[in-house]
C-alpha cells in the first residue's frame, strides 16, 4: 500500500467516525447544555500528493551505489591504540630514584693517595759554588783595614751624655 | 734635668710702627732676598774674609744657647741640636743635621741657600765655636759634609778633604791629642 492509499484510508475512517450518533449531554450544565451544537464540518478535499522518497547523499558515491556500512572516519581505519589509564599525579614530573646525598656532596671527593716522603737534602749533599765556597774560605777573607780596626776599637767606648762633651771630644781629635 | 723645648712661636718680633724685626732675645735682623745675601757673602769669601761668615754663625748659635736656658754644652746632644737646627732654619739657612763618624763630629746642611761650601763651612764653624766649641772649625768635604775640628787641626783636614778623603777616612787619621803628640 502506498502512502497515498494510506491517506485516503485514514479520511474515510475519520468520516466514518463523525457519522456515527454522539451520546446526549443531559448530565451537563444547563450553560453546557445550551451551547450550540458544533457546526458541520465539510469534509476536506482530498488532496493527493506523491512524495517521492528523498535520497541520501550517502546513498550513491560518485554515481555507484553506497556501500551498506555505515561509513567511518579516515582514522577509523587506523588500529586501535591501547591506552593506559592515567594515574592521578600524571601532572608532575616523574620522580626519580635518587639516593640520598651525603651532606659533603659538594667537596671534592677524597682520593685515596698516600702522603709521599718528602725528605731535605742532607747538608752533606749540598755544595757550594766554586766562587762562593772560596769566599767562606777564612784565608779569602782580608783582614780588617788598620783605619777600620781603629773605628771598631773607638766604637765601645761610651758616648758622651752632653752635647759639650761630644764637642770636646772632636775638638781634642789632632792629625796622627 | 728637664731640657728645654724650642718653641718656634714668637721667635721673630715684628715692629711694624718702627720698621724693625728683632728675634725673641733683642738681635735686630735684616730680611734681605736671598741671591743679594749669597752674592754679598761671596764677596766676602773672595777677599779672604771669612769673619764675616763666622759672625753669621755665631749670631745663629747665640741665639740657640739663649733658648736653651743655660750652658748649652750641659745639656744633652739631641736637645741641643734641636733647638740649633730651629734657629737655623727660621733664618732660612737650611736643615742642620749632625751625624757622628767614630770621635768626629759631622755636619750637614741640606736646602742651604746657593753659597760656596768653604762658605757654610765658616758659617758652621762660627755656629759651634758660639755654643761653646772654642777654636772650632767646620772643613768641608766632596760629598756635602762638614768635619768639626779644632783651628789647629783644620789646616790638615782641609788637605785631605782636599784628596777627596770622606768623614770616615779623616777619622781615622785623626786621634787624641795625648796619642798625636807621641
Amino acid at each position: 500500500m502506498t502512502a497515498t492509499a494510506r491517506l485516503e484510508a485514514l479520511l474515510a475512517r475519520v468520516q466514518a467516525n463523525r457519522a456515527k450518533p454522539r451520546p446526549q449531554r443531559d448530565a451537563l450544565p444547563a450553560a453546557t447544555a445550551a451551547a450550540p451544537a458544533p457546526a458541520h464540518l465539510e469534509p476536506i478535499p482530498s488532496t493527493s500528493f506523491d512524495v517521492s522518497p528523498i535520497a541520501s547523499p550517502h546513498d550513491t558515491l560518485h554515481g555507484m551505489p553506497a556501500p551498506a556500512a555505515p561509513l567511518h572516519a579516515p582514522h577509523a581505519s587506523a588500529p586501535p591504540i591501547p591506552v593506559e589509564p592515567v594515574p592521578a599525579d600524571a601532572h608532575e614530573e616523574p620522580r626519580l630514584a635518587v639516593e640520598p646525598v651525603p651532606a659533603d656532596a659538594h667537596e671534592e671527593p677524597l682520593l685515596a693517595v698516600e702522603p709521599t716522603p718528602f725528605e731535605l737534602p742532607t747538608p752533606a749533599s749540598v755544595e757550594a759554588p766554586a766562587p762562593v765556597a772560596a769566599r767562606l774560605q777564612p784565608e779569602a777573607i782580608s783582614p780588617p783595614s788598620e783605619p777600620i780596626a781603629r773605628l771598631t776599637a773607638l766604637l765601645p767606648e761610651p758616648e758622651p751624655a752632653t752635647f759639650g762633651g761630644l764637642l770636646r771630644r772632636t775638638l781634642a781629635l789632632r792629625p796622627r | 734635668m728637664d731640657e728645654p723645648r724650642f718653641d718656634p712661636g714668637g721667635f721673630w718680633e715684628f715692629h711694624l710702627s718702627g720698621g724693625a724685626v728683632r728675634t725673641r732675645n733683642g738681635r735686630r735682623v735684616v730680611a734681605l732676598p736671598e741671591d743679594v745675601a749669597a752674592t754679598l757673602l761671596r764677596l766676602a769669601l773672595a777677599q779672604g774674609d771669612e769673619t764675616l761668615l763666622a759672625r753669621i754663625g755665631a749670631a745663629l748659635g747665640e741665639e740657640a744657647a739663649a733658648t736653651l736656658e743655660g750652658d748649652p754644652g750641659a745639656r744633652s746632644p739631641e736637645t741641643v741640636l734641636g733647638h740649633v737646627k730651629s734657629v737655623v732654619a727660621l733664618f732660612g739657612l737650611g736643615r742642620l743635621a749632625l751625624e757622628q763618624w767614630g770621635h768626629v763630629l759631622v755636619a750637614t746642611l741640606d736646602g742651604a741657600p746657593p753659597l760656596p761650601p768653604d762658605a757654610l763651612a765658616a758659617l758652621l764653624g762660627g755656629l759651634f765655636a758660639a755654643l761653646g766649641g772654642r777654636d772650632a772649625r767646620c772643613v768641608a768635604t766632596r760629598e756635602g759634609r762638614f768635619v768639626v775640628v779644632h783651628a789647629e787641626a783644620a789646616a790638615a783636614v782641609r788637605s785631605w778633604a782636599a784628596e777627596g778623603a770622606e768623614p770616615g777616612v779623616i777619622a781615622t787619621r785623626l786621634g787624641p791629642a795625648s796619642e798625636a803628640a807621641s
